[in-house]
């Protein structure tokens, strides 16, 4: 469970740093309303609990 | 334009190709008929990124010649059409809606699709507004500008590909391509009151299209009839060698199939999660069609909150994942919108993409049982009508909204598992049109054009082209 009362802007910031990108010049608020949709969005998927194992495959078979 | 260019192009591509074919019109006509028609309207639609005039116009004074010679040609010999203007064009650069791409090399051969297109004897004419990398469904682009509804231009077209659809629901040209990774095809198609095809993920070649998302982007079709959209995925569809997740699934002629009418077919309405928080006209006019195929039974698809989750992180991985390096070093250069979206995906613990992956082939085992119930299924496109240009949020329901992020609610999870969808238009009398999505199993678009071409022909709907102001 993702919590949702996280400030993500110092994950952002360290993130951001980890993998070279300038934050500096941004608006990181911005980037932290959207990381706070993508974490609700991904508290969806991963409280369902799965058993299926990831398929191997690059792809996607429809 | 003369009367008889005007009613020609009033019908369908299709028509258009046989009075060229038969000589009753010239394709030089039609062609310049149609940049006329592009330089009196497109400044206050805002369609094209580019026009590419004398191209056209000599490739269609070779179609003429041809003729003259008694050459033969394709099925859209003379046809105009546009591409979302992320598909590589021979000889340009593709900018997919960036002011980074600027600095690309020019593409060396066109996108496969286009080469197949051309190879129908259909006529770009250019490309056509987008947002910025596909990432968005409005087509509010801070570079290029906004692209304006047809309908009413102070509403947006929708997106991404919404210069596609607003080209072709004024009637700039017969056809176009788009892309649509969670929606960027029917989104559009059902905001500007046309068809839009999303086909079987890997049905259609991607070879010299810029990806959004690798593992959710499709190539589409915006048209103004089922018989051109048919006629248009016949000759796009099959197997590209240069295209890995092209599927070698064997080409299935739409065309022959569009006159066995419906017999035979099951039908139902999506229920459950495809008949909330939406705007009360929207469900009606789904119903209506329900009722026209002679079904009122609802079908839940289990957990479709969750599989639009799932296609929102997967986006947002993949697609941070393709702008890295301009992320690295030119973050400023972005559209807004676009780069805080891609910036907070670079983001995403990896664990969170997996389960999100992992969900999805849950999620499409569940619709793949489904299947044996049902061959179309009905459902909104959009849970509300157009907005207006720069609207942010909108009432549903007696609730507020944000319209960018849930102008995707009913079509994120159909792409998400990769089934063939079409939004048929719905055009509403003082009302801006909306769309139905008809949705089938994998590989089954025959199915989606059969019903299509059924209600075409019995009235039920269409796509006539949109009154512009001139």
């Amino acid at each position: 469970m993702i919590k949702s009362t996280v400030d993500w802007l110092p994950y952002l910031k360290q993130s951001l740093k980890l993998i070279d990108i300038d934050a500096e010049a941004i608006d990181l608020d911005a980037v932290a309303e959207q990381f706070g949709q993508i974490a609700a969005f991904a508290n969806q998927v991963n409280t369902f609990a799965l058993t299926e194992t990831l398929e191997p495959s690059a792809g996607f078979e429809p | 334009m003369s009367t008889s260019i005007d009613s020609l192009i009033a019908d369908d591509g299709v028509a258009l190709a046989q009075a060229i074919r038969q000589q009753m019109i010239s394709a030089s006509a039609v062609v310049q008929s149609t940049l006329t028609r592009i330089q009196q309207y497109d400044s206050q639609l805002n369609c094209f990124t580019d026009v590419l005039g004398a191209r056209a116009m000599a490739t269609a004074h070779h179609i003429d010649r041809t003729l003259s010679q008694q050459g033969r040609l394709g099925a859209l010999c003379g046809v105009p059409f546009g591409v979302k203007a992320l598909f590589d064009i021979a000889g340009r650069v593709t900018l997919a809606g960036s002011i980074i791409n600027r600095n690309h090399d020019p593409a060396e051969t066109d996108a496969t699709v286009i080469e197949r297109l051309k190879q129908a004897g259909a006529v770009l004419v250019g490309p056509l507004n987008m947002d910025e990398y596909a990432y968005g469904f409005v087509t509010e682009n801070a570079h290029y500008g906004s692209t304006h509804n047809p309908h009413a231009p102070d509403h947006i077209a929708g997106g991404s590909s919404g210069g596609s659809a607003a080209a072709v629901a004024a009637g700039l040209i017969a056809i176009s391509l788009g892309t649509d990774t969670n929606g960027s095809v029917r989104i559009p198609a059902a905001l500007c009151g046309i068809y839009g095809l999303k086909p079987t993920y890997g049905r259609l070649p991607r070879t010299g299209v810029t990806l959004l998302a690798h593992s959710l982007d499709h190539v589409g079709v915006l048209a103004r009839s089922a018989r051109d959209l048919a006629t248009v995925f016949d000759f796009l569809q099959g197997s590209d060698h240069c295209d890995p997740v092209c599927s070698r699934h064997p080409p299935d002629p739409l065309q022959p199939q569009l006159g066995i009418g419906i017999q035979g077919l099951r039908f139902a309405i999506a229920g459950g999660y495809f008949r909330e928080e939406a705007q009360a006209g929207v469900l009606s006019v789904v119903d209506e069609l329900a009722r026209v195929l002679g079904t009122n039974a609802q079908i839940i698809l289990p957990q479709s909150e969750r599989a639009r989750a799932a296609a929102a992180v997967i986006t947002a991985v993949e697609g941070a994942k393709q702008h890295w390096h301009d992320l690295q070093i030119r973050p400023q250069d972005f559209d807004p919108a676009t780069r805080d979206r891609f910036l907070a995906g670079a983001c995403v613990p990896t664990a969170w993409y997996l389960q999100a992956q992992q969900f999805r082939r849950w999620y499409r085992d569940r619709l793949r049982e489904l299947w044996q119930h049902v061959d179309v299924l009905l459902a909104p496109t959009t849970p509300f009508p157009a907005p207006r240009l720069g609207q942010t949020t909108i009432t549903v329901g007696g609730q507020e909204q944000v319209i960018r992020a849930n102008l995707g609610r009913f079509t994120q999870p159909l792409s998400c598992v990769g089934l063939p969808v079409l939004s048929v238009p719905i055009q509403r009398p003082g009302q801006l049109p909306l769309g139905v999505q008809l949705i089938a199993a994998p590989y089954k678009e025959s199915a989606l054009l059969r019903v299509a071409a059924h209600l075409e022909a019995q009235g039920h709907i269409a796509a006539p082209i949109a009154k512009l102001e001139a």
